[in-house]
């Protein structure tokens, strides 16, 4: 009979100390199966985590718990940027493809003039791009580390840029394209228009990417407050921005 | 105005007479009189001015006047395609005997649209950063300079062109200023995408 009753309340002892060990986990667990509405209604829910898991988390500098809708869209993102990452190596392959002398009076040149514009747009863009992040100090999207090294890249990139375009060509004689059907068809300032921002944008896809790729070892103070806008990319890539948007909504 | 075009014509033929007394000069102007170095240069300095300022506050300022630069560019083309319809000047090349650097225009000359963009763009920067637009207004000065260099305008042309672009720039943007609903939405944007700040 003793050893019953001892028996419950070291069973009960036991189940109290499971519980109290895991008092924050059921709560969580309780928290989260409520909807938050009601929970906050009910004054259940706080949106504060207990000090022991924040402490948890700061000590052992793990990145924090991402809920399985977060990471999908991370993952969405990732593929995403993939896509457009093949996008762009092939319109760089096929704009590096060069045009057959043998068939430049019979070929388009519209292709050739814009492959040329398209090209000094994009290289021009990326070197634009670095040295601005390095002086406003947007380490985010900065490809290299040593803010000298971004100014040279920049600067290299800009003056290449303008070179390819230059020198692969008489840029000062009449852009006659073709003559089609008895007509004339000019590489004029739409088409213009069209060859810098398809190369800008692409450009800024391509920086975002690479330096997401270079940098993706910052760490990160997931206490503080996600900054808004640019000022987020100071400390952060810009895929880890968009990532931290998904994680505190969700 | 007999008299205006007749010191039009003799500026423009003793500007371009100085052609061919130095080559490389002439090879330099060339390039800058064409339609796409400056004009590439002007685009890629509203990237600069998008992302490159260090302080919060100059940020937010020069991303006011790219947006305000957008629109008045816009607004200018729309002011040379109406007035080209009025004004059909031809060019230089088709007049006179000069020494044309470039390829023949065939287009009006009056009023020169690539004067009017490069002063909307020295214009509207200039209304935000005033160290930017000084940059971009000499960048606007050499452009049109080559222009008439090169015997592709009168500076007629040029004068009327950069007077429609500064007027159109200043317009937009007190109007802007006024309704900054406006660029505030589209830097919100931005700002969503961590590509801005409001």
């Amino acid at each position: 009979m003793m050893s019953f009753y001892i028996c419950q309340i070291l069973k009960a002892t036991g189940r109290r100390n499971r519980l109290s060990g895991s008092r924050m986990r059921v709560g969580r667990i309780r928290d989260r199966a409520l909807s938050k509405r009601s929970a906050v209604k009910s004054g259940r829910y706080s949106n504060e985590r207990p000090q022991e898991y924040r402490d948890n988390i700061a000590n052992l500098l793990l990145p924090e718990k991402r809920t399985r809708r977060a990471m999908k869209y991370e993952l969405c993102i990732y593929l995403i940027l993939i896509m457009v990452a093949l996008v762009i190596v092939s319109v760089i392959l096929w704009s590096l493809h060069p045009v057959s002398l043998a068939t430049i009076e019979d070929a388009p040149l519209f292709w050739e003039y814009f492959r040329a514009y398209f090209l000094m747009a994009f290289l021009s863009s990326i070197g634009v791009l670095q040295i601005a992040v390095t002086r406003a100090g947007i380490n985010g999207l900065s490809i290299f580390r040593c803010p000298l090294v971004n100014y040279i890249f920049g600067t290299l990139a800009i003056v290449g840029g303008f070179a390819l375009f230059y020198a692969t060509g008489d840029r000062t004689a009449e852009p006659l394209i073709t003559i089609h059907e008895g007509g004339k068809w000019f590489f004029g300032e739409r088409e213009t228009i069209a060859a810098f921002v398809t190369g800008a944008l692409i450009g800024l896809v391509s920086t975002i990417l690479v330096s997401s790729l270079s940098k993706r070892a910052i760490s990160i103070n997931h206490q503080k407050p996600s900054p808004q806008g640019l000022d987020a990319l100071k400390e952060m890539t810009f895929l880890q921005a968009i990532g931290r948007r998904f994680n505190s909504e969700h | 105005m007999s008299a205006i075009l007749y010191a039009d014509e003799k500026i423009l033929l003793w500007l371009n007479g100085l052609v061919g007394r130095v080559p490389l000069f002439d090879e330099f102007m060339s390039v800058i009189g064409d339609d796409s170095f400056i004009a590439t240069c002007l685009a890629l300095s509203i990237i600069a001015l998008w992302f490159g300022a260090r302080s919060l506050s100059q940020r937010k300022r020069n991303q006011r006047a790219v947006v305000a630069t957008a629109f008045a560019v816009a607004l200018t083309c729309l002011w040379i395609l109406l007035m080209t319809d009025i004004f059909h000047r031809p060019r230089p090349s088709e007049v006179h005997t000069i020494s044309l650097l470039g390829y023949l225009r065939t287009d009006p000359s009056f009023p020169s649209e690539l004067a009017a963009v490069a002063f909307t763009f020295a214009t509207a920067v200039w209304m935000s950063n005033r160290k930017a637009g000084i940059v971009i207004g000499c960048l606007a000065f050499l452009w049109c300079f080559g222009r008439v260099y090169c015997g592709i305008h009168y500076p007629l042309d040029i004068v009327a062109g950069a007077l429609i672009g500064v007027v159109t720039a200043f317009l937009v943007s007190k109007l802007l200023h006024m309704i900054s609903g406006i660029p505030n939405s589209i830097i919100r944007f931005f700002e969503w995408s961590h590509l801005g700040k409001l």
